[in-house]
């Protein structure tokens, strides 16, 4: 009975904690990794039907280099 | 109670291992992704080398963001990133415009490319086994 009461503000608590430790590795210097793998995962379905990237998907990846491009020659 | 407490240490253990190894599945190097869009059109595979390249580049700016980086490292791997830019612009200028030679210019990208992974695993940026076939870092 107490498990059913408590394990929503635990798991919620545990997702808290997921996200601020994901923010500290964003943050220790991996900026961009997400995108980095959201990106792949829209090549990958462009290619695996055959089709060219939109022009909505490849101005997310120019942006995505243009970024990253703007840190490593500040 | 004792298997909300295996969860809780379970999820703990997840966290602490994430934390623990730098770039622990972060994202993988796709090599074969470029072969496979290469059998769509020259801009598909344009395009899945600069996920490659923008890969890279995040590997770099962790480097630069490091304490006591060398800045002549950083110099070289910028000069690098040059080279790739330069490439990247008259490749895409040249398959935007579907003149013969596109995939000759994709090749500069992607030797480009190349050099800037040399550049980076050189000045210990990037291990060996990342960014080629199989590399998860």
């Amino acid at each position: 009975m107490a498990a059913a009461i408590f394990a929503p503000a635990v798991a919620g608590i545990i997702l808290q904690l997921l996200n601020v430790a994901l923010a500290a590795l964003e943050a220790r210097g991996e900026v961009g990794a997400g995108e980095a793998r959201a990106l792949t995962d829209i090549v990958e379905s462009a290619v695996n039907e055959g089709r060219d990237l939109t022009a909505e998907e490849r101005a997310r990846l120019e942006a995505f280099i243009e970024a990253q491009r703007s840190l490593l020659h500040a | 109670m004792r298997s909300l407490r295996a969860l809780f240490a379970a999820l703990s253990l997840g966290i602490a291992v994430m934390v623990a190894v730098p770039g622990c599945s972060w994202f993988g190097f796709r090599p074969d992704l470029i072969e496979s869009a290469a059998a769509v059109s020259p801009q598909a595979a344009f395009d899945a080398v600069s996920l490659e390249y923008g890969k890279l580049l995040v590997y770099a700016n962790a480097y630069k963001r490091q304490p006591g980086s060398d800045p002549a490292a950083i110099a070289a791997i910028q000069r690098a990133d040059d080279g790739v830019a330069v490439a990247r612009a008259e490749a895409q200028a040249a398959i935007s415009a579907g003149v013969p030679g596109a995939e000759t210019r994709l090749e500069i990208v992607r030797t480009a490319v190349s050099v800037l992974r040399s550049e980076l695993i050189r000045y210990g940026a990037l291990k060996v086994t990342e960014g080629t076939a199989g590399g998860t870092p």
